[in-house]
Protein backbone atom coordinates (compact mmCIF):
# COMPACT_ATOMS: atom_id res chain seq x y z
CA UNK A 1 0.00 0.00 0.00
CA UNK A 2 1.28 3.31 -1.00
CA UNK A 3 0.95 6.03 1.46
CA UNK A 4 2.27 10.02 1.18
CA UNK A 5 5.34 10.29 3.92
CA UNK A 6 4.34 12.58 6.41
CA UNK A 7 6.79 15.54 7.37
CA UNK A 8 8.30 13.62 10.65
CA UNK A 9 9.59 10.47 8.27
CA UNK A 10 10.58 13.07 5.44
CA UNK A 11 12.89 14.05 8.12
CA UNK A 12 14.20 10.84 9.00
CA UNK A 13 15.05 10.01 5.30
CA UNK A 14 16.68 13.22 4.72
CA UNK A 15 18.67 12.94 8.09
CA UNK A 16 20.25 9.56 6.71
CA UNK A 17 21.45 10.99 3.50
CA UNK A 18 22.88 14.36 5.08
CA UNK A 19 24.76 12.03 7.91
CA UNK A 20 25.65 9.32 5.17
CA UNK A 21 26.65 11.24 2.22
CA UNK A 22 26.11 15.22 3.59
CA UNK A 23 22.94 15.77 0.71
CA UNK A 24 21.70 19.20 2.71
CA UNK A 25 18.10 18.31 3.80
CA UNK A 26 16.57 21.28 1.89
CA UNK A 27 17.54 19.80 -1.50
CA UNK A 28 14.63 17.83 -0.57
CA UNK A 29 12.14 20.77 0.03
CA UNK A 30 10.29 21.19 -3.53
CA UNK A 31 9.12 17.49 -3.08
CA UNK A 32 7.13 14.77 -1.41
CA UNK A 33 7.73 11.54 -0.81
CA UNK A 34 5.85 8.04 -1.24
CA UNK A 35 6.82 4.79 0.58
CA UNK A 36 5.47 1.30 1.14
CA UNK A 37 6.67 -1.80 3.43
CA UNK A 38 10.09 -1.87 1.04
CA UNK A 39 10.81 1.16 -1.17
CA UNK A 40 10.49 5.01 -1.65
CA UNK A 41 9.70 6.79 -3.83
CA UNK A 42 10.29 10.81 -4.75
CA UNK A 43 7.41 13.37 -6.90
CA UNK A 44 6.43 16.79 -7.27
CA UNK A 45 5.04 18.68 -4.67
CA UNK A 46 1.77 19.00 -6.68
CA UNK A 47 1.31 15.38 -7.09
CA UNK A 48 0.09 15.44 -2.95
CA UNK A 49 -3.30 17.53 -3.84
CA UNK A 50 -4.39 14.64 -6.81
CA UNK A 51 -7.46 12.57 -5.95
CA UNK A 52 -6.24 8.63 -6.90
CA UNK A 53 -9.76 7.36 -5.92
CA UNK A 54 -10.97 6.50 -9.72
CA UNK A 55 -6.87 6.21 -11.09
CA UNK A 56 -5.47 2.68 -12.26
CA UNK A 57 -2.42 3.61 -10.81
CA UNK A 58 1.19 1.91 -11.94
CA UNK A 59 3.43 4.27 -10.35
CA UNK A 60 4.23 7.35 -8.88
CA UNK A 61 7.40 9.73 -9.40
CA UNK A 62 11.00 8.27 -9.23
CA UNK A 63 11.80 5.14 -7.40
CA UNK A 64 14.17 6.87 -5.16
CA UNK A 65 15.77 4.37 -2.42
CA UNK A 66 14.83 0.73 -1.25
CA UNK A 67 14.41 0.69 3.13
CA UNK A 68 16.60 -1.66 5.18
CA UNK A 69 18.75 -1.40 8.60
CA UNK A 70 20.06 1.95 6.36
CA UNK A 71 19.02 3.08 3.14
CA UNK A 72 20.16 2.44 -0.44
CA UNK A 73 19.60 4.98 -2.86
CA UNK A 74 18.64 3.85 -6.30
CA UNK A 75 20.67 4.51 -9.50
CA UNK A 76 18.22 7.16 -10.86
CA UNK A 77 18.12 9.12 -7.50
CA UNK A 78 21.78 9.24 -7.51
CA UNK A 79 22.24 10.83 -10.80
CA UNK A 80 19.45 13.00 -9.83
CA UNK A 81 20.72 14.49 -6.67
CA UNK A 82 24.27 13.21 -6.49
CA UNK A 83 26.17 16.61 -6.99
CA UNK A 84 24.37 17.98 -3.87
CA UNK A 85 26.85 14.97 -1.73
CA UNK A 86 29.67 15.70 0.06
CA UNK A 87 31.37 12.96 1.41
CA UNK A 88 31.36 9.22 0.92
CA UNK A 89 31.60 10.08 -2.97
CA UNK A 90 34.09 7.95 -4.64
CA UNK A 91 35.80 8.91 -7.76
CA UNK A 92 36.44 6.41 -10.50
CA UNK A 93 39.34 6.38 -13.38
CA UNK A 94 38.49 5.77 -16.94
CA UNK A 95 39.28 1.71 -16.43
CA UNK A 96 37.04 1.22 -13.09
CA UNK A 97 34.64 3.47 -15.01
CA UNK A 98 34.50 1.61 -17.94
CA UNK A 99 34.17 -1.45 -15.76
CA UNK A 100 31.45 -0.10 -13.84
CA UNK A 101 28.96 1.19 -16.78
CA UNK A 102 29.56 -3.03 -17.61
CA UNK A 103 27.99 -3.73 -14.23
CA UNK A 104 31.49 -5.12 -12.82
CA UNK A 105 32.51 -4.61 -9.49
CA UNK A 106 35.57 -3.06 -8.59
CA UNK A 107 38.12 -4.74 -6.14
CA UNK A 108 41.48 -3.61 -4.25
CA UNK A 109 40.19 -0.04 -4.96
CA UNK A 110 42.10 2.82 -2.95
CA UNK A 111 38.80 4.57 -1.84
CA UNK A 112 38.58 7.26 0.39
CA UNK A 113 35.32 6.43 2.47
CA UNK A 114 33.75 5.09 4.87
CA UNK A 115 32.25 1.04 4.37
CA UNK A 116 28.65 1.10 3.06
CA UNK A 117 26.74 3.10 0.28
CA UNK A 118 28.66 5.05 -1.41
CA UNK A 119 28.26 7.48 -4.75
CA UNK A 120 30.25 6.95 -7.96
CA UNK A 121 31.59 9.14 -9.80
CA UNK A 122 33.42 10.00 -13.01
CA UNK A 123 33.95 13.52 -13.71
CA UNK A 124 31.06 15.45 -13.32
CA UNK A 125 29.04 12.65 -14.05
CA UNK A 126 27.30 10.67 -10.45
CA UNK A 127 27.00 7.55 -12.10
CA UNK A 128 24.89 5.68 -9.31
CA UNK A 129 25.37 3.76 -5.95
CA UNK A 130 27.57 1.23 -5.21
CA UNK A 131 28.44 -0.57 -1.97
CA UNK A 132 31.72 -0.66 -0.42
CA UNK A 133 33.22 -3.20 1.46
CA UNK A 134 36.95 -3.93 2.57
CA UNK A 135 38.26 -1.83 -0.42
CA UNK A 136 35.81 -4.01 -2.55
CA UNK A 137 33.24 -1.92 -4.65
CA UNK A 138 29.95 -4.07 -5.55
CA UNK A 139 28.24 -3.09 -8.59
CA UNK A 140 24.52 -1.73 -7.76
CA UNK A 141 23.69 -0.93 -11.46
CA UNK A 142 20.48 -2.42 -12.49
CA UNK A 143 21.51 -5.10 -15.47
CA UNK A 144 18.92 -3.44 -17.97
CA UNK A 145 21.22 -0.36 -17.09
CA UNK A 146 24.26 -2.18 -17.99
CA UNK A 147 26.70 -1.22 -20.82
CA UNK A 148 27.76 -4.25 -22.33
CA UNK A 149 29.24 -3.14 -25.90
CA UNK A 150 30.66 0.18 -23.99
CA UNK A 151 32.17 3.14 -26.63
CA UNK A 152 35.73 3.13 -25.72
CA UNK B 1 11.32 3.82 -59.78
CA UNK B 2 9.88 2.96 -56.48
CA UNK B 3 11.92 0.03 -54.52
CA UNK B 4 9.44 -0.68 -51.50
CA UNK B 5 5.92 -2.13 -52.91
CA UNK B 6 3.25 0.48 -51.94
CA UNK B 7 -0.09 -1.53 -52.01
CA UNK B 8 -2.13 -0.02 -55.04
CA UNK B 9 -4.49 1.80 -52.58
CA UNK B 10 -2.49 3.06 -50.76
CA UNK B 11 -0.89 4.85 -54.11
CA UNK B 12 -4.06 5.59 -55.11
CA UNK B 13 -4.79 7.69 -51.98
CA UNK B 14 -1.64 9.63 -52.58
CA UNK B 15 -1.86 10.19 -55.97
CA UNK B 16 -4.99 12.00 -55.15
CA UNK B 17 -3.85 13.86 -52.30
CA UNK B 18 -0.73 15.03 -53.52
CA UNK B 19 -1.21 14.90 -57.35
CA UNK B 20 2.48 16.12 -58.81
CA UNK B 21 4.35 15.46 -55.59
CA UNK B 22 3.98 11.92 -55.47
CA UNK B 23 6.90 10.61 -56.72
CA UNK B 24 8.87 12.82 -54.59
CA UNK B 25 6.66 11.33 -51.58
CA UNK B 26 7.73 8.04 -52.75
CA UNK B 27 11.26 8.99 -53.17
CA UNK B 28 11.48 10.47 -49.53
CA UNK B 29 9.67 7.18 -48.22
CA UNK B 30 12.26 4.94 -49.30
CA UNK B 31 14.96 7.34 -48.07
CA UNK B 32 16.70 6.05 -44.58
CA UNK B 33 15.26 8.19 -41.78
CA UNK B 34 17.92 10.37 -40.21
CA UNK B 35 18.87 9.81 -36.29
CA UNK B 36 18.09 12.17 -33.79
CA UNK B 37 18.43 12.76 -30.04
CA UNK B 38 16.80 15.63 -27.58
CA UNK B 39 18.71 16.81 -24.40
CA UNK B 40 17.44 16.19 -21.21
CA UNK B 41 18.35 19.28 -19.66
CA UNK B 42 16.91 18.31 -16.65
CA UNK B 43 19.63 15.89 -16.19
CA UNK B 44 22.45 17.94 -18.34
CA UNK B 45 23.45 21.22 -20.24
CA UNK B 46 23.19 21.04 -23.61
CA UNK B 47 26.61 22.61 -24.71
CA UNK B 48 27.93 20.41 -22.32
CA UNK B 49 26.44 16.84 -24.30
CA UNK B 50 26.96 18.82 -27.30
CA UNK B 51 30.67 18.86 -26.91
CA UNK B 52 30.98 15.72 -25.21
CA UNK B 53 29.25 13.97 -28.11
CA UNK B 54 31.01 15.85 -31.12
CA UNK B 55 34.24 15.31 -28.95
CA UNK B 56 33.91 11.15 -29.25
CA UNK B 57 33.33 11.66 -33.44
CA UNK B 58 29.67 12.55 -33.76
CA UNK B 59 28.04 15.30 -36.02
CA UNK B 60 25.13 17.11 -34.34
CA UNK B 61 23.15 19.28 -36.50
CA UNK B 62 19.86 21.75 -34.94
CA UNK B 63 16.83 20.48 -35.50
CA UNK B 64 14.97 23.98 -35.90
CA UNK B 65 11.56 23.67 -34.38
CA UNK B 66 13.07 21.78 -31.50
CA UNK B 67 15.89 24.16 -29.48
CA UNK B 68 17.26 20.92 -27.32
CA UNK B 69 16.91 18.83 -30.36
CA UNK B 70 19.58 17.63 -32.86
CA UNK B 71 19.92 15.15 -36.11
CA UNK B 72 22.84 12.87 -35.21
CA UNK B 73 25.27 11.93 -37.99
CA UNK B 74 26.51 7.80 -36.89
CA UNK B 75 30.38 7.36 -36.28
CA UNK B 76 31.01 3.84 -38.02
CA UNK B 77 29.31 0.92 -36.23
CA UNK B 78 29.21 2.60 -32.49
CA UNK B 79 25.68 2.75 -31.46
CA UNK B 80 24.42 6.27 -29.53
CA UNK B 81 22.24 3.72 -26.74
CA UNK B 82 26.54 3.00 -25.99
CA UNK B 83 27.90 5.73 -24.55
CA UNK B 84 28.07 7.09 -21.07
CA UNK B 85 25.79 10.32 -21.54
CA UNK B 86 23.28 7.84 -22.72
CA UNK B 87 24.03 5.83 -19.38
CA UNK B 88 23.29 9.11 -17.67
CA UNK B 89 20.69 9.82 -19.16
CA UNK B 90 21.64 13.24 -21.11
CA UNK B 91 19.90 12.35 -23.97
CA UNK B 92 16.73 10.65 -25.62
CA UNK B 93 16.46 8.84 -28.88
CA UNK B 94 13.81 10.75 -30.57
CA UNK B 95 12.43 11.08 -34.18
CA UNK B 96 12.66 14.55 -35.04
CA UNK B 97 8.88 14.67 -35.96
CA UNK B 98 7.96 13.32 -32.46
CA UNK B 99 9.18 16.41 -30.53
CA UNK B 100 6.74 18.49 -32.20
CA UNK B 101 3.14 17.56 -30.67
CA UNK B 102 5.04 18.71 -26.76
CA UNK B 103 6.15 21.65 -28.34
CA UNK B 104 2.96 22.59 -29.80
CA UNK B 105 1.05 21.64 -26.86
CA UNK B 106 3.74 23.74 -25.01
CA UNK B 107 2.79 22.69 -21.10
CA UNK B 108 4.25 25.03 -18.20
CA UNK B 109 5.72 24.50 -15.08
CA UNK B 110 3.14 23.48 -12.21
CA UNK B 111 0.13 22.63 -14.64
CA UNK B 112 -1.69 19.47 -14.99
CA UNK B 113 -1.13 17.48 -18.18
CA UNK B 114 -2.76 14.39 -19.33
CA UNK B 115 -0.60 12.54 -21.66
CA UNK B 116 -3.32 9.84 -23.13
CA UNK B 117 -1.17 7.29 -25.05
CA UNK B 118 2.10 7.75 -23.13
CA UNK B 119 4.36 4.52 -23.75
CA UNK B 120 6.76 4.29 -24.77
CA UNK B 121 7.91 7.64 -22.90
CA UNK B 122 9.09 10.13 -25.67
CA UNK B 123 7.09 12.80 -25.55
CA UNK B 124 5.95 12.51 -21.76
CA UNK B 125 9.29 12.87 -20.67
CA UNK B 126 9.87 15.90 -23.42
CA UNK B 127 7.19 17.57 -21.98
CA UNK B 128 8.26 16.99 -18.33
CA UNK B 129 11.42 18.57 -18.86
CA UNK B 130 9.35 21.23 -20.38
CA UNK B 131 7.07 21.16 -17.03
CA UNK B 132 10.95 21.73 -15.12
CA UNK B 133 9.59 18.29 -13.40
CA UNK B 134 7.29 20.37 -11.78
CA UNK B 135 3.31 20.16 -11.70
CA UNK B 136 1.43 16.88 -12.26
CA UNK B 137 1.85 14.61 -16.05
CA UNK B 138 -0.56 11.94 -15.55
CA UNK B 139 1.24 9.44 -18.18
CA UNK B 140 -1.59 6.91 -19.39
CA UNK B 141 -1.61 3.83 -21.33
CA UNK B 142 -3.22 0.83 -21.19
CA UNK B 143 -1.09 -1.76 -21.82
CA UNK B 144 1.12 -3.18 -18.78
CA UNK B 145 3.93 -4.11 -21.40
CA UNK B 146 4.39 -0.88 -22.87
CA UNK B 147 4.01 0.41 -19.20
CA UNK B 148 7.39 -1.04 -18.27
CA UNK B 149 9.40 0.12 -20.78
CA UNK B 150 8.10 3.99 -19.73
CA UNK B 151 8.41 3.79 -16.43
CA UNK B 152 12.04 2.55 -17.34
CA UNK B 153 12.64 5.59 -19.33
CA UNK B 154 10.92 8.17 -17.15
CA UNK B 155 13.28 7.06 -14.01
CA UNK B 156 16.12 7.08 -16.26
CA UNK B 157 14.77 10.67 -17.41
CA UNK B 158 15.34 11.44 -14.19
CA UNK B 159 11.05 12.12 -14.05
CA UNK B 160 9.27 12.91 -10.68
CA UNK B 161 6.58 14.97 -11.85
CA UNK B 162 4.70 11.98 -13.42
CA UNK B 163 1.41 9.87 -12.18
CA UNK B 164 1.41 6.24 -13.96
CA UNK B 165 -1.94 5.53 -15.24
CA UNK B 166 -3.59 2.23 -16.82
CA UNK B 167 -6.91 2.89 -18.59
CA UNK B 168 -8.70 2.89 -21.62
CA UNK B 169 -7.79 6.21 -23.10
CA UNK B 170 -11.68 6.44 -23.35
CA UNK B 171 -11.87 5.62 -19.39
CA UNK B 172 -10.00 8.49 -18.64
CA UNK B 173 -12.93 11.01 -17.77
CA UNK B 174 -14.20 8.52 -14.69
CA UNK B 175 -11.10 9.53 -12.87
CA UNK B 176 -12.58 13.06 -12.29
CA UNK B 177 -9.57 14.82 -12.98
CA UNK B 178 -9.30 18.15 -15.10
CA UNK B 179 -6.71 19.46 -17.13
CA UNK B 180 -4.71 22.20 -18.29
CA UNK B 181 -3.29 20.51 -21.26
CA UNK B 182 -4.04 17.51 -23.03
CA UNK B 183 -1.55 15.44 -25.29
CA UNK B 184 -3.56 12.33 -27.38
CA UNK B 185 -1.02 11.09 -29.69
CA UNK B 186 -3.36 8.24 -30.71
CA UNK B 187 -2.36 4.59 -31.92
CA UNK B 188 -2.51 4.86 -35.69
CA UNK B 189 -1.61 2.82 -38.92
CA UNK B 190 1.89 4.54 -38.26
CA UNK B 191 2.25 5.27 -42.54
CA UNK B 192 4.49 8.09 -41.50
CA UNK B 193 6.95 6.20 -40.41
CA UNK B 194 7.44 3.95 -43.35
CA UNK B 195 11.17 5.53 -43.46
CA UNK B 196 12.01 4.16 -40.30
CA UNK B 197 10.62 0.28 -40.74
CA UNK B 198 9.05 -0.75 -43.96
CA UNK B 199 6.58 -3.50 -42.71
CA UNK B 200 3.81 -0.71 -41.70
CA UNK B 201 3.23 -1.49 -45.39
CA UNK B 202 2.54 -5.75 -45.13
CA UNK B 203 0.08 -4.23 -42.01
CA UNK B 204 -1.99 -1.38 -44.16
CA UNK B 205 -5.09 -1.83 -45.68
CA UNK B 206 -7.92 0.97 -45.85
CA UNK B 207 -10.25 -1.56 -43.31
CA UNK B 208 -7.16 -1.49 -40.64
CA UNK B 209 -7.55 2.31 -41.30
CA UNK B 210 -11.11 3.04 -40.80
CA UNK B 211 -11.02 0.84 -37.59
CA UNK B 212 -8.31 3.21 -36.38
CA UNK B 213 -10.56 5.92 -36.86
CA UNK B 214 -13.36 4.54 -34.78
CA UNK B 215 -10.75 3.82 -32.35
CA UNK B 216 -9.79 7.27 -32.74
CA UNK B 217 -13.37 8.72 -32.58
CA UNK B 218 -14.15 6.78 -29.10
CA UNK B 219 -11.51 8.24 -26.89
CA UNK B 220 -11.07 11.65 -28.17
CA UNK B 221 -14.61 12.63 -26.70
CA UNK B 222 -13.95 11.35 -23.32
CA UNK B 223 -10.66 12.13 -23.61
CA UNK B 224 -11.89 16.29 -24.25
CA UNK B 225 -14.43 16.27 -21.37
CA UNK B 226 -11.72 16.11 -18.82
CA UNK B 227 -9.81 19.68 -20.14
CA UNK B 228 -10.61 22.67 -18.31
CA UNK B 229 -11.97 25.59 -19.93
CA UNK B 230 -9.48 27.62 -21.91
CA UNK B 231 -7.77 24.47 -21.79
CA UNK B 232 -5.04 22.91 -24.97
CA UNK B 233 -5.40 19.67 -26.36
CA UNK B 234 -3.39 18.25 -29.16
CA UNK B 235 -4.20 15.44 -31.18
CA UNK B 236 -1.53 14.21 -32.78
CA UNK B 237 -0.60 10.55 -35.12
CA UNK B 238 2.64 9.52 -37.05
CA UNK B 239 0.06 8.61 -40.11
CA UNK B 240 -1.10 10.78 -43.35
CA UNK B 241 -4.59 9.37 -43.47
CA UNK B 242 -7.58 11.38 -43.37
CA UNK B 243 -9.47 9.20 -42.20
CA UNK B 244 -7.77 8.97 -38.73
CA UNK B 245 -6.55 12.85 -39.07
CA UNK B 246 -9.11 15.59 -40.06
CA UNK B 247 -11.89 12.87 -40.05
CA UNK B 248 -11.72 12.43 -36.12
CA UNK B 249 -11.46 16.22 -35.75
CA UNK B 250 -14.21 17.05 -37.95
CA UNK B 251 -15.96 14.49 -35.80
CA UNK B 252 -14.94 16.36 -32.34
CA UNK B 253 -15.53 19.56 -33.50
CA UNK B 254 -19.22 18.33 -34.02
CA UNK B 255 -19.74 16.65 -30.93
CA UNK B 256 -18.32 19.21 -29.13
CA UNK B 257 -18.76 22.83 -30.48
CA UNK B 258 -16.79 24.65 -27.52
CA UNK B 259 -13.50 23.48 -29.45
CA UNK B 260 -11.78 25.31 -32.04
CA UNK B 261 -8.56 24.33 -34.12
CA UNK B 262 -6.00 27.11 -33.75
CA UNK B 263 -3.10 27.22 -36.15
CA UNK B 264 0.20 24.54 -35.54
CA UNK B 265 3.34 27.38 -36.30
CA UNK B 266 7.03 26.27 -35.35
CA UNK B 267 9.69 28.02 -36.26
CA UNK B 268 11.65 26.46 -39.36
CA UNK B 269 8.74 23.73 -39.67
CA UNK B 270 7.42 23.23 -42.82
CA UNK B 271 3.59 22.65 -42.69
CA UNK B 272 1.00 21.72 -45.00
CA UNK B 273 -2.99 22.58 -44.45
CA UNK B 274 -5.56 19.84 -43.67
CA UNK B 275 -7.59 18.15 -45.93
CA UNK B 276 -11.18 19.56 -45.94
CA UNK B 277 -12.70 16.59 -47.99
CA UNK B 278 -12.02 13.24 -48.77
CA UNK B 279 -13.58 9.86 -49.69
CA UNK B 280 -16.83 11.95 -50.33
CA UNK B 281 -16.85 12.84 -47.28
CA UNK B 282 -16.60 16.81 -46.17
CA UNK B 283 -15.19 17.66 -42.98
CA UNK B 284 -15.39 20.96 -40.92
CA UNK B 285 -13.41 24.13 -42.69
CA UNK B 286 -11.78 24.22 -39.22
CA UNK B 287 -9.61 21.21 -40.04
CA UNK B 288 -7.27 23.44 -42.84
CA UNK B 289 -5.80 24.84 -39.35
CA UNK B 290 -4.61 21.54 -38.72
CA UNK B 291 -0.56 20.48 -39.81
CA UNK B 292 -0.16 17.67 -42.43
CA UNK B 293 4.01 16.99 -42.42
CA UNK B 294 4.86 14.83 -45.35
CA UNK B 295 8.23 12.98 -45.41
CA UNK B 296 9.48 15.25 -47.89
CA UNK B 297 9.06 18.64 -46.07
CA UNK B 298 11.35 18.47 -43.21
CA UNK B 299 12.72 15.19 -44.35
CA UNK B 300 11.10 13.66 -41.58
CA UNK B 301 8.53 10.93 -40.89
CA UNK B 302 5.34 12.01 -41.63
CA UNK B 303 3.23 13.20 -39.13
CA UNK B 304 -0.02 15.02 -38.12
CA UNK B 305 -1.04 17.67 -35.19
CA UNK B 306 -3.54 19.53 -34.61
CA UNK B 307 -4.05 21.74 -31.93
CA UNK B 308 -7.48 22.46 -30.37
CA UNK B 309 -8.82 25.19 -27.81
CA UNK B 310 -11.92 24.63 -25.53
CA UNK B 311 -13.91 27.62 -24.58
CA UNK B 312 -17.27 27.61 -23.21
CA UNK B 313 -18.68 30.64 -23.85
CA UNK B 314 -21.41 31.89 -21.14
CA UNK B 315 -24.64 31.89 -22.13
CA UNK B 316 -27.09 34.88 -22.01
CA UNK B 317 -26.92 36.05 -17.75
CA UNK B 318 -24.61 33.35 -16.27
CA UNK B 319 -20.70 33.54 -15.58
CA UNK B 320 -18.40 30.38 -16.72
CA UNK B 321 -16.98 29.01 -13.13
Amino acid sequence: MLKFVNSKAKKEITGQLLDRFGIPKDTFDPYHFIENEEKIWICSKEIAAIDFKNLRTEGIGLLFARKGIILKPTTNMIQLFGKTATKNVVELNETHKDMFLRGLDILNLDANADTGYVIVKHKNDFLGCSLLKENNLKNQIPKQRRIRNLNI
Amino acid sequence: MSKLFFPKPFKERYNAILGSETETFYEYCEKPLRKSIRINALKADKKTVVGRLEKQGWKLKPIPWCPVGYWVEKKGDIALGNTQEHFMGYFYVQEASSMIPPLVLAPKPEETVLDVAAAPGSKTTQMAEMMKNTGVLVANDPNIGRIRALRFNLDKGGIVNTIVNRQDGGSISKSNLKFDRILFDAPCSAEGTVRKDYKVLNHWGEKHIKSLSRIQKRIILPVADTLKNNGTLVYSTCTLAPEENEEVISFLLEKRPEFKVEKVILKGLKTRFGITEWDKKEYSKEVEKCARIYPQDNDSEGFFVAKLRKSLEPAKGTKVK
